[in-house]
C-alpha cells in the first residue's frame, strides 16, 4: 500500500464509521493497524492477536503456516479483530485498497457484535490485554526462576491447553474447578492456570457465536459498501466495485464443494437475510427486533430457530453442491434438508467439545480425580489421543485419575472406566446400563 | 477511530523464541525416533539435501475429541481443504533434510566429532598433472626452444624464404593435463548377515558404520561405488533401500556372501581399474561346517581386495572369527581384519579401527 492510499484509507474509514452508526450499529472506539503478511500470520498463530504468554505451540503454528503460505497453500486472513476496548483490528498491507474498505466495514460489524451479544457480557475488554501482558510477564519470570524453570512451566501450560475448553454439563469450566478444588497446587501453578483460565473465558464467546458473528459482520459490510456504491464507482472506477469488491464478497460467502465442509460466512449471512425478510412481512415491523436477535443468542439457538426451510437450505446449499458433485438422481428433499440442518447444528464450536462432569472422590487408593463423560451418542476418540490427554492432566493432578465413558467394544456398547494409576492405564468394562 | 501504520514491523522476539523452542522440541523428538528414521532412508546412495517427511507424535496438542469428529462437518475459511480428513488423525509431519537425520544419528551414537573430522578432512588427490603433448600456442614459460628453432629452420629451408625471423607458427609449447591415477576409483561391498538375531539396534549401528566408511572412502577416491549383498544360507544383491529391510529366519552360511561378492567382481570389476573393499557384518553365528569354506572364499577375495573387514556384533565363544580356519587365515594374509561390536559404546573404537585400516590399506600415507 502506497502512502497516498494510506491517507485515502484513513478518509474512507471515517465515512464507513459514520454510515455504520447511521445504520444503527452500536460499537466501541475502533483501532486499525495496517500490517504485513508475516505479522498477520503471527497474529493468527497466537490465536487472534491477544498479548498472550509465550508457548512453543504458537511457534509451531507460525512455522507451519508460514511454510504453507510460502508455497501458496495457506490462505491469509483478510483481517484479525479481537474483543478489546478500544477494539483492535488488523488490515493487510498487501491487499488492494478496495478490499481493505470492505474489510473495515466488516470489522465494524464484529465490533458491534462484541459490544452487544450476551456471550460477551462477562468479558472485560478494557483490561484483558493488560491482564494477559502482566500474566505473560510473570510466566517469563517463573521460567527464569531457577527453582521453577522452563520445563515445569511448559508442561503446566501443555496441561492447561489440553483442558482449557472442557466444561461440565452446568457450564462450569474445568480450569475453574482446578483452581478452586486442587489444594496441592503451588502459588506459581495457580497463577499460570489463572492466566490461561482468564484468557479461555474471554474467548469462549467467540467459539459459541462464530456463525452468528461472521454472518452479522458479512451482512453489514455488504450493506455499508452497497450504500457507497456510486461514490466508490466514481472514485475507484466501476470495475473496482464489480471486479474487486463484489468479487471478494462473493468469495467470502462461497459455497464449499462438498457437504462436509461448511462456510460460516455463508450460513450466517443467508440466515440473517432470511430473518430480515421474514421480519419485513410482519405488520409491526421495526429494526429493533432484528438487533435484538443479535443480542441474545448463541450459535446453536440461532441456527436451530432460524436456519430452516427448504427455500434456504435446499436451494442455497444442497442443490448447488449436489449439482457440482454430479448427483443427478432424485433425492428425498425434506429428509436431506433436515439431515443437513442437524449436521450444521452439530458442527458448531461448543458442541464439538466433549462435556465432562468432574469431582474428587475418595477411593481405596486415596483421593481420585473423576472425569465422567456426558454421553450423548457420540463416542470419545480413544487410544493414543485419550491416553496422552490424561497423561497431560496428570501434571496438575498427581494422584489417580478415573475417566468414565461409553464406547463400542466387542459385544456392543459398554460402559468403560479408564484408570490411570502410577504411570499405567487400566481398562475396566461394564455392560451398559 | 485511529489508523496505525505498522507495515514494516517484523515478528516479535517472543514469536522468534516460540519458533526456536518448537524447533528444539522437534529436534529432541527426532532424536528419540532416529533409529527408525535412519533404517528407513537410503543414506549412502541418497541425496543429503533431499527433504524427508517424518511423523512426530509428541508435538501434537492433545485434547479430548470425538471419534471421527462426532460426525460433524467442518467450518473452514478460505480455500476449502480436502474433504474427509479425520479430526483424530492429525499428526505433525516434520520436514527435515537427510543430512540433519545423519547428524542426529552421529550425535546419538556420540561420534559426531569423528564424523565431522571425516567430513572436513583433507581430500587426498587421486590425480596428478602429467605432460599432455605439445601445441603451437600456450604459456611463454613452457616454450620448447629447441623444437621451435628446428621448426623455423625446416620452414625456411622448405619455402626458401629470405627472412630469418621467427613466425608464430614455428613455436611449440609443452602442455599438461590433470589425469587421474590408475586407482582413482573404488568399490565397496557391504555384505550383511540377515539371520534372525540381527535386530534393529544392531542394524542401526551397522548403518552408522557403513555411512562413515563410505564418507571416508569418498574423501580419498574420486569415485566410490557401493554394492549391497544380503545373505543367510543363500546370498542376493539388493538395493540400499532393501538392504536394511530384508529379514529372514534361515540358517547362516557366511561363505555365500563372499562368494556372491567374488561373482560380482568377476563380472563388473575384473579389469583392474578398481580398488576393492569388502565389509561384512554378522552376528558370528555360522554353521560349523561352513567355517573352512568361508576361510577359503575369504582367501580368494583377499587376493583381489585391498581390505576385508569382518564386523561381529555378538562376541560369544563359538563365533566365526574364533574358529581355527579364520585364525589361520588372519596369520596368512595381511588384509583381513576382524572387529567386534557388541554395544553402542564400542562403536567409537570400532570406527576408529576401521578408519585406520582404510587409511593404511588405501595407500594414503604413501602420497
Amino acid at each position: 500500500m502506497k502512502d497516498n492510499e494510506f491517507k485515502k484509507l484513513d478518509k474512507w474509514i471515517i465515512k464507513i464509521e459514520d454510515r455504520a452508526r447511521e445504520f444503527g450499529l452500536k460499537f466501541r472506539a475502533q483501532n486499525f493497524t495496517v500490517c504485513s503478511a508475516e505479522k498477520m500470520l503471527e497474529k493468527e498463530a497466537q490465536l487472534g492477536g491477544y498479548d498472550l504468554y509465550s508457548h512453543w505451540s504458537f511457534g509451531k503454528r507460525f512455522a507451519k503456516s508460514k511454510t504453507l503460505y510460502t508455497y501458496k497453500y495457506h490462505f491469509l486472513p483478510y483481517e484479525m479483530v479481537i474483543n478489546t476496548d478500544p477494539c483492535d483490528a488488523c488490515l493487510l498491507d498487501s491487499n488492494p485498497l478496495t478490499y481493505n474498505l470492505l474489510v473495515a466495514a466488516h470489522v465494524y460489524g464484529h465490533n458491534d457484535f462484541f459490544c452487544n451479544n450476551l456471550m460477551f457480557k462477562d468479558t472485560e475488554p478494557k483490561y484483558i490485554q493488560m491482564y494477559l501482558r502482566e500474566g505473560g510477564r510473570r510466566i517469563e519470570e517463573y521460567i527464569r526462576n531457577p527453582r521453577i524453570g522452563l520445563e515445569n512451566v511448559e508442561s503446566l501450560l501443555d496441561a492447561a491447553h489440553a483442558v482449557w475448553m472442557i466444561n461440565d454439563s452446568a457450564g462450569r469450566s474445568f480450569l475453574d474447578f482446578v483452581l478452586r478444588d486442587f489444594e496441592h497446587l503451588s502459588d506459581y501453578e495457580r497463577d499460570i492456570l489463572k492466566t490461561v483460565d482468564t484468557w479461555s473465558r474471554h474467548v469462549r464467546g467467540n467459539m459459541k457465536t462464530k456463525v452468528m458473528n461472521e454472518g452479522w459482520a458479512t451482512y453489514w459490510h455488504w450493506k455499508i459498501v452497497e450504500s457507497f456504491s456510486s461514490e466508490i464507482k466514481s472514485e475507484f472506477g466501476p470495475s473496482a466495485y464489480v471486479d474487486e469488491m463484489l468479487e471478494m464478497h462473493r468469495g467470502v460467502v462461497r459455497l464449499p464443494n462438498n457437504l462436509k465442509s461448511l462456510n460460516p460466512y455463508r450460513v450466517g449471512l443467508l440466515t440473517w437475510e432470511k430473518i430480515w425478510n421474514d421480519l419485513m412481512w410482519n405488520q409491526k415491523f421495526s429494526p429493533v427486533d432484528f438487533f435484538n436477535i443479535r443480542a441474545g443468542k448463541t450459535d446453536v439457538e440461532f441456527i436451530s430457530e432460524h436456519f430452516r426451510g427448504e427455500p434456504l437450505i435446499y436451494e442455497k446449499f444442497l442443490k448447488p453442491i449436489l449439482k457440482a458433485n454430479g448427483v443427478s438422481q432424485k433425492i428425498d428433499v425434506a429428509g436431506e434438508t433436515e439431515k443437513y440442518r442437524k449436521m450444521i447444528i452439530g458442527s458448531c464450536g461448543e458442541i464439538l467439545i466433549p462435556r465432562f462432569n468432574f469431582y474428587i472422590d475418595k477411593t481405596p487408593s486415596g483421593r481420585s480425580l473423576m472425569l465422567i463423560h456426558v454421553f450423548d451418542g457420540r463416542e470419545l476418540e480413544r487410544g493414543v489421543i485419550l491416553h496422552n490427554t490424561v497423561k497431560l492432566i496428570h501434571r496438575i493432578w498427581p494422584g489417580e485419575i478415573i475417566l468414565k465413558t461409553v464406547g463400542s467394544e466387542k459385544g456392543g456398547k459398554k460402559n468403560i472406566a479408564l484408570v490411570w494409576r502410577n504411570g499405567e492405564f487400566q481398562k475396566i468394562e461394564m455392560p451398559a446400563s | 477511530m485511529t489508523l496505525k501504520d505498522s507495515r514494516n514491523d517484523k515478528v516479535t522476539p517472543q514469536t522468534s523464541w516460540d519458533i526456536h523452542r518448537h524447533q528444539s522440541k522437534l529436534r529432541r523428538a527426532l532424536r528419540e525416533q532416529i533409529e527408525e528414521i535412519i533404517l528407513s532412508q537410503p543414506v549412502i546412495t541418497g541425496n543429503p539435501d533431499k527433504v524427508i517427511q517424518i511423523p512426530v507424535r509428541s508435538l501434537q496438542e492433545f485434547t479430548f475429541q470425538f471419534k471421527d469428529g462426532g460426525g460433524a462437518g467442518k467450518f473452514v475459511e478460505g480455500i476449502p481443504k480436502k474433504a474427509g480428513t479425520k479430526a483424530g488423525q492429525e499428526m505433525i509431519e516434520a520436514d527435515i533434510r537427510l543430512q540433519l537425520a545423519i547428524e542426529l544419528m552421529m550425535e546419538d551414537l556420540e561420534i559426531l566429532d569423528l564424523f565431522r573430522a571425516i567430513e572436513e578432512g583433507e581430500r587426498v588427490p587421486r590425480s596428478r598433472t602429467r605432460p599432455w603433448g605439445k601445441k603451437h600456442y600456450g604459456n611463454r614459460a613452457r616454450l620448447m626452444k629447441r623444437e621451435t628453432v628446428k621448426n623455423k629452420l625446416a620452414r625456411v629451408r622448405a619455402t626458401k624464404s629470405q627472412s630469418k625471423a621467427f613466425k608464430a607458427e614455428d613455436s611449440r609449447y609443452r602442455h599438461f593435463k590433470e589425469t587421474p591415477d590408475g586407482d582413482y576409483r573404488a568399490v565397496i561391498f557391504y555384505i550383511m548377515d540377515i539371520s534372525g538375531s540381527m535386530d534393529g539396534r544392531k542394524l542401526y549401528l551397522c548403518r552408522a558404520l557403513n555411512y562413515c566408511i563410505n564418507q571416508y572412502l569418498r574423501q580419498i577416491y574420486s569415485e566410490v561405488q557401493a554394492r549391497f549383498i544380503v545373505h543367510e544360507a543363500k546370498a542376493e544383491e539388493k538395493t540400499e533401500e532393501e538392504f536394511f529391510r530384508t529379514k529372514s529366519n534361515g540358517g547362516t552360511q557366511l561363505s555365500t556372501g563372499t562368494e556372491e561378492a567374488l561373482k560380482i567382481i568377476d563380472r563388473d570389476y575384473s579389469n583392474g581399474d578398481w580398488d576393492i573393499y569388502a565389509w561384512h557384518a554378522t552376528d558370528g553365528d555360522n554353521s560349523s561346517q561352513d567355517n573352512p569354506m568361508f576361510a577359503k572364499e575369504l582367501g580368494k577375495l583377499s587376493e583381489k581386495a585391498r581390505a576385508i573387514m569382518l564386523c561381529e556384533t555378538d562376541t560369544s565363544i563359538g563365533s566365526a572369527s574364533q574358529s581355527d580356519a579364520l585364525k589361520e587365515l588372519r596369520e596368512k594374509v595381511n588384509n583381513f581384519f576382524v572387529f567386534l561390536l557388541d554395544r553402542k559404546e564400542g562403536i567409537r573404537d570400532t570406527l576408529k579401527g576401521m578408519l585406520e585400516v582404510l587409511k593404511e590399506r588405501s595407500g594414503v600415507n604413501e602420497r
